[in-house]
């Protein structure tokens, strides 16, 4: 008989995000290891993008961090423009800009509700979802697609805005800045919401840096890396952002961080609409016949700053229609791999708590 | 005297009677796993469902083992039980045979008055110093 | 004339046992039957209320404004095939959902409700240690969660088990030491100021309470309130069956009806505790004209409370099992002894 008891949590369980096995090694009930089983969701993605030309390899994309699909998107186009050589018009890219905050905001939206449900608590959840639905409803107009939209394409975005989504996201940005205190509010004025976080999975920066974390997460530990800030892709050196840090290293400054960046993503929109420039909205290099012989030629890398830290896609090319090779560097699979660390010595309620906070989305540590 | 729980012994026969019908009859005139969706009042059908209620066939085996998260379970719980819950059932166990001899005190509060009172609360302070000790002993800590 | 005195006269010639067993008979299926239906309204209520509170519509399809949606869950639960896991300990597997079940349904049964028009008493257990009784059955609540637990080989049900057992433990003491508190208050009369003999029994407590002891010791109102909301595991206090960590905890490897009788029991729980704080603290059915509308006054400060625990339930998240239980040794045991004090001396000096 051992000393130890063997909890599984996963793959079939209410509070993982996903289907992901965390073998919870329990001494009474204080967490003595955690032993993570990934690969449950494996779509082969990568491969599969091997068979295809360039642009039909984005659908694989949209599927991988479901929730945020468009900085998913982001990072593929930009990686093949850069190997091919297609620029894509300046309004396109402001498009692009607010496309991938807007999903940015529906992500965090998602992650916190689920915060809550992991906690017990049921209706932020539903306020988080009914402003989700909001932000779908514009993708829907502008894509036809509500969380898989398949909307950046090489050489541009898939269809212009109008002046209804314009209007559209203009009066979402108005309403959600006082929704958002509302949803803010509802958790930080619970005494229990401080019990259950308050120096709970404290994530030390010299971890964090080791492995590689990035993110929401690492910004929690107190270290300002930004992709949009550190290397800036489309327009994010021509709006005015900050990068919020929480010198708590916990859940609750995690929280917060989180929240502050939507208040940011917020500004940021706000400013991409005051400065959206008429134009094409397309290359007409990347014209849909055209796209069949896009060739490219040489290795690339590009990153984007997604809802869980820095996406980065590398593409290789043999001079050929297809991608030679396509890597992808998920943050989410190096945000999990700290949760042994975090949790050690902590009770199974508070390893939930922290599955939540750092908020993975399985189809991207899988791929 | 008896007359006074005439009530509950109504209340526990007709509870006792409707949860014998919730599961002997009603499961075995209406539908189960094993059979096509059907409801019967036939005897044989009854009989037949009945037997299926009280003793399942195991088609599917897994279907039958305890929920581990969708694996299947290596091991069962061997009976590791955190120590923390037995020092709270020592407690409770203290505290409830201590309010056990208070009731009849209680009921005769005014009476007996000032004096057994104080004894009273002295007699209440020794559990209590049991919690204080257990507390200080960092028995109810979880983590450590 | 009410109703009961006339089925008493009307069955006289069978002799006086028969005609109160047939009286008693009829009381308790009108109190079984209104407990049944109260409480499937709350559930319907429970609904709509936190999905008013989400943004969202709420049972809407079955019947009228969805008000038979409770009627046809509970038709699901019994058409759906309960499961018998192979490894279960048969008679404690059978044996736990009924022990909740039971326990539940007598506890409503002690309660005393005052009078009703055109009806008559509603008391139905007439017994000098009602008090003591309603204790007594609650604590069989530990037995079946237990049971469950144990009864089939899960990781996730024992660890509920547990869980739900430090639970009632815990708070079944600072319940106690409050419920003292009240028997001793209620132990001198306040308008002859002489002793009174009836304080252990609930209808007792009712008839000496002049003004609510609510008032007087308000204390123990809420050491007794927030109590009763643990034992019934509402959601700051759900962690014996919380979802996020332990899948139902010890109902996890239960299905069909006998699920259902959890969720039964465990709600009927918050329903009963109201009925007990409002008996207790509230002044329960006294008010005016009383002896023809004391059920509705019952009935209502009930109500209150339940929607109280209600708001707990939707706005609150889930407190961790040591903080839990520290709340009730550390805080709330410590509490209620001052509090018993503070009857205590109420009683001798201030009155």
């Amino acid at each position: 008989m051992s000393r130890y008891t063997v909890l599984n949590l996963g793959p079939v369980h209410p509070s993982i995000h996903g289907i992901l096995r965390f073998r919870v090694k329990l001494n009474e009930e204080i967490i003595e290891d955690v032993d993570i089983t990934i690969g449950f969701l494996h779509r082969n993605a990568e491969k599969i993008c091997e068979l295809n030309i360039y642009a039909n390899n984005i659908i694989y994309f949209d599927r991988m961090d479901y929730l945020d699909a468009m900085n998913m998107e982001l990072g593929y186009v930009t990686a093949v423009e850069k190997l091919t050589g297609i620029e894509a018009p300046e309004r396109a890219q402001w498009i692009r800009m607010i496309m991938a905050e807007l999903n940015r905001l529906a992500a965090r939206l998602v992650g916190l509700g689920a915060f809550g449900l992991d906690m017990g608590m049921l209706t932020p959840f539903f306020h988080c979802f009914a402003e989700r639905e909001k932000i779908q409803k514009i993708f829907v107009e502008a894509s036809g697609g509500r969380q898989e939209v398949n909307y950046i394409s090489i050489g541009g975005v898939y269809q212009d805005f109008n002046e209804k989504i314009i209007n559209d996201i203009r009066e979402f940005s108005k309403n959600f800045k006082k929704r958002l205190e509302d949803i803010y509010n509802m958790f930080i004025h619970s005494e229990i919401f401080w019990q259950r976080n308050d120096g709970i999975g404290i994530l030390e920066p010299d971890v964090a840096l080791d492995y590689g974390v990035t993110g929401p997460l690492l910004r929690g530990s107190g270290i300002a890396y930004d992709v949009r800030k550190d290397a800036p892709y489309l327009f994010y050196d021509k709006v005015n952002f900050d990068v919020p840090i929480s010198h708590r290293k916990d859940n609750i400054g995690r929280f917060v961080l989180k929240i502050e960046e939507m208040r940011q993503s917020i500004r940021i929109i706000d400013q991409c609409l005051d400065k959206i420039p008429d134009g094409p909205y397309f290359n007409n290099k990347a014209k849909k016949s055209l796209m069949l012989r896009v060739k490219g030629d040489g290795e690339v890398f590009s990153r984007v700053e997604s809802d869980n830290g820095e996406f980065g896609v590398y593409v290789r090319g043999d001079n050929t229609v297809k991608p030679y090779r396509v890597h992808v560097r998920s943050p989410a699979f190096k945000n999990i791999s700290v949760v042994p660390v975090m949790a050690r010595g902590l009770m199974i309620a508070d390893l939930i708590v922290i599955i939540g906070s750092i908020d993975t989305v399985i189809g991207e540590i899988d791929r | 005297m008896l007359t006074g729980y005439i009530a509950l012994m109504i209340t526990i026969i007709l509870v006792g009677l409707s949860l014998y019908l919730l599961f002997k009859i009603l499961p075995s005139i209406s539908q189960n796993r094993y059979r096509p969706w059907k409801i019967s009042l036939k005897r044989k059908d009854i009989m037949e469902n009945l037997a299926i209620e009280n003793n399942p066939p195991a088609k599917d085996d897994s279907y039958l083992h305890p929920f581990e998260s969708g694996e299947v379970a290596k091991e069962y719980p061997a009976g590791n039980i955190t120590v923390q819950y037995y020092v709270i059932v020592l407690l409770f166990v203290l505290f409830d045979i201590d309010m056990l001899l208070l009731l009849p005190w209680a009921f005769d509060f005014y009476s007996l008055g000032l004096f057994s009172f104080i004894e009273t609360i002295i007699f209440i302070a020794m559990p209590l110093f049991a919690v204080y000790y257990a507390f200080r002993r960092g028995y109810m800590r979880w983590m450590r | 004339m009410n109703l009961l005195i006339r089925i008493h006269d009307w069955f006289s010639f069978l002799g006086p046992g028969v005609s109160y067993g047939i009286a008693y008979l009829l009381e308790t299926i009108f109190i079984l039957i209104f407990v049944g239906i109260s409480f499937m309204a709350l559930i319907y209520v429970f609904r709509k209320y936190m999905a008013r509170i989400q943004l969202r519509i709420g049972p809407n399809r079955v019947g009228k404004y969805g008000l038979l949606q409770v009627v046809a869950d509970a038709f699901k639960l019994i058409g759906k095939e309960s499961i018998l896991p192979a490894n279960r300990d048969d008679l404690a597997y059978r044996l736990a959902p009924l022990i909740i079940m039971m326990t539940t349904m007598v506890s409503f049964v002690i309660i005393p409700y005052g009078s009703l028009a055109y009806f008559g008493s509603l008391t139905i257990t007439h017994s000098d240690v009602t008090l003591v009784l309603l204790f007594g059955v609650l604590s069989l609540l530990p037995i079946g969660e237990i049971l469950a637990g144990i009864s089939t080989k899960s990781n996730y049900a024992l660890l509920g088990a547990l869980r739900g057992v430090a639970k009632d433990v815990s708070f079944e003491v600072p319940m106690l030491i409050s419920a003292l508190a009240i028997i001793m208050i209620s132990s001198r009369s306040f308008i002859t100021g002489a002793q009174t003999y009836n304080s252990l029994s609930l209808a007792g407590i009712v008839e000496n309470q002049v003004i609510p002891y609510g008032i007087i010791d308000p204390l123990g109102l809420l050491i007794f309130y927030i109590s009763m909301v643990a034992r019934a595991s509402f959601t700051p206090f759900d962690l014996a069956e919380s979802d996020s960590e332990l899948i139902t905890g010890y109902t996890t490897e239960y299905s069909g009806m006998r699920f259902g009788l959890f969720y039964i029991g465990l709600f009927g729980m918050v329903y009963l505790g109201s009925f007990f704080v409002s008996i207790l603290y509230l002044g329960a059915y006294n008010g005016p004209a009383s002896s023809d509308l004391g059920f509705i006054y019952l009935f209502i400060k009930t109500i209150i409370l339940v929607l109280i625990a209600f708001l707990a339930w939707v706005s609150l998240p889930r407190i961790r099992v040591d903080k839990f239980v520290n709340l009730g040794w550390k805080y709330l045991l410590p509490i209620s002894i001052i509090n018993l004090v503070y009857a205590g001396l109420f009683v001798l000096y201030i009155r």
